[in-house]
């Protein structure tokens, strides 16, 4: 990174990010109970919330339940849910706590989790013009470059660039400051560039 | 919005050293007036250019490896909002979400201002016992005080300088028509001083008063001279005074 870090987290810059009206109005709604709302949560949401666990727990049978987990403890709790407008934020970090449990689980139970590369998981030919463009190497090995990762560092790297959080959903679903999301974030690309240029010159 | 940092001398941007939010440019995230300016910069920094660039590549290789995953099916919902129905809410829980129902600014400010005094007040009481208080009841006559404050109760110490002990007392005291105080001696404890009082006067009449006598007894939470007290009694024997 190039920037110096100081003068990048002095920036004052913060603009106000477009508050995502249908997702505050989905969450109002499923506050109150609405179950066609939280329906409409899940079928947005679900997707990405299945793509975070498997790239946190690199266990597909893992995921799946984490996923189901991690809905459930949404719908359950979602009348507490503080702040509508980060219901991003929020569910993610609903997923992040169930993660940290499965893996907690798992090491106690001390089973060896299996590699995330199965069939679901194989690079698809008829991906869009973009996914050709960078090609399946290009993806596999950024895939690999993430996994390297201290946990925490990916999941704010994952939140930022996969999902494209911004970083006040990132602070609610890690529960850091702002400043530490910045910190985070840009150890996690120096990391990530480290590990891809080593490997890359290897 | 001002996101550069310019030189004082030329008011040219400093390149590597650039107060530039490159990863909110790359995320489309700067108001229009900002992605502008950062936009003039980085025509003229290599290094805002190359970072921004390898930035929006990395942006694009995220995109690339989400396409090629391919999405798993989802499970269904319902069974999952059947499992989320089915499962007993927690205590806490329901605390938590009736207090944010009930919630709102001035309700919280309320209950934060309520708490606060209660909360002085309590530190108030620990820190600060009560402040030395005399009070008086004629002899026969309970619950008649010259305060407000009820009559003694066994928290209250009454005390003498010429007390050799600090148990609790109280100090029967007699005042004859001529309005002269007797203090005699104290009695062993509160309770039994009280007790000689509220029952009609049980005590034997002072032999130094002259006259009808009125008794009382006093208490205090802190020592008091033989001055006080009897200057107290005798305001207490005033005419007016009970």
């Amino acid at each position: 990174m190039t920037l110096a870090l100081s003068t990048w987290l002095a920036s004052g810059d913060l603009v106000e990010v477009p508050v995502d009206d249908l997702a505050q109005k989905l969450a109002a709604r499923a506050k109150s109970g609405d179950r066609a709302a939280m329906r409409a949560i899940y079928e947005r949401y679900a997707p990405q919330i299945r793509r975070f666990v498997r790239d946190m727990l690199r266990d597909n049978a893992a995921a799946d339940d984490a996923l189901q987990d991690t809905f459930v403890r949404v719908f359950h709790h979602i009348a507490a849910l503080d702040e509508p407008e980060h219901l991003a934020g929020w569910i993610f970090g609903v997923a992040r706590r169930v993660c940290l449990e499965h893996r907690r689980h798992t090491s106690r139970r001390q089973r060896s989790t299996e590699p995330a590369q199965d069939s679901t998981d194989t690079a698809d030919s008829s991906a869009t013009p973009e996914a050709l463009f960078f090609g399946t190497e290009a993806a596999l090995a950024l895939d690999r470059a993430v996994d390297q990762l201290d946990p925490n560092r990916r999941a704010v790297l994952l939140l930022r660039c996969d999902h494209q959080l911004s970083y006040e959903e990132i602070a609610t679903a890690m529960g850091f400051s702002l400043a530490k999301v910045k910190v985070e974030l840009h150890r996690a690309r120096a990391s990530l560039r480290e590990i891809i240029h080593g490997g890359a010159s290897r | 919005m001002s996101v550069l940092m310019r030189s004082p001398a030329t008011g040219q941007a400093q390149a590597g050293s650039c107060n530039l939010d490159l990863d909110r440019l790359a995320y489309g995230e700067l108001t229009p007036e900002g992605e502008a300016e950062a936009r003039e910069h980085l025509v003229g920094c290599d290094v805002c250019r190359r970072e921004h660039e390898m930035l929006l590549l990395e942006r694009r290789a995220f995109v690339a490896r989400a396409w090629l995953a391919s999405p798993a099916p989802l499970p269904d919902v319902e069974q999952l909002l059947a499992r989320a129905a089915s499962e007993p809410v927690s205590l806490g829980l329901r605390w938590q979400t009736a207090l944010r129902r009930w919630s709102s600014p001035w309700r919280g400010a309320i209950l934060q201002s309520v708490l606060g005094a209660f909360a002085v007040g309590l530190l108030l009481q620990v820190s600060h016992p009560r402040e030395a208080q005399h009070g008086a009841m004629r002899a026969g006559a309970p619950g008649a005080s010259t305060h407000a404050r009820p009559i003694a109760s066994a928290a209250d110490r009454s005390t003498r300088p010429s007390d050799d002990n600090a148990l609790p007392r109280a100090n029967p005291e007699s005042c004859d028509d001529f309005g002269e105080v007797c203090v005699d001696q104290p009695l062993v404890s509160t309770m039994m001083s009280m007790a000689a009082l509220t029952d009609g006067g049980a005590r034997s009449p002072d032999p130094c008063a002259s006259g009808p006598q009125s008794q009382f007894a006093d208490w205090s939470a802190q020592n008091s001279s033989s001055n006080e007290l009897d200057s107290y009694v005798e305001a207490v024997c005033a005419p007016d005074a009970i």
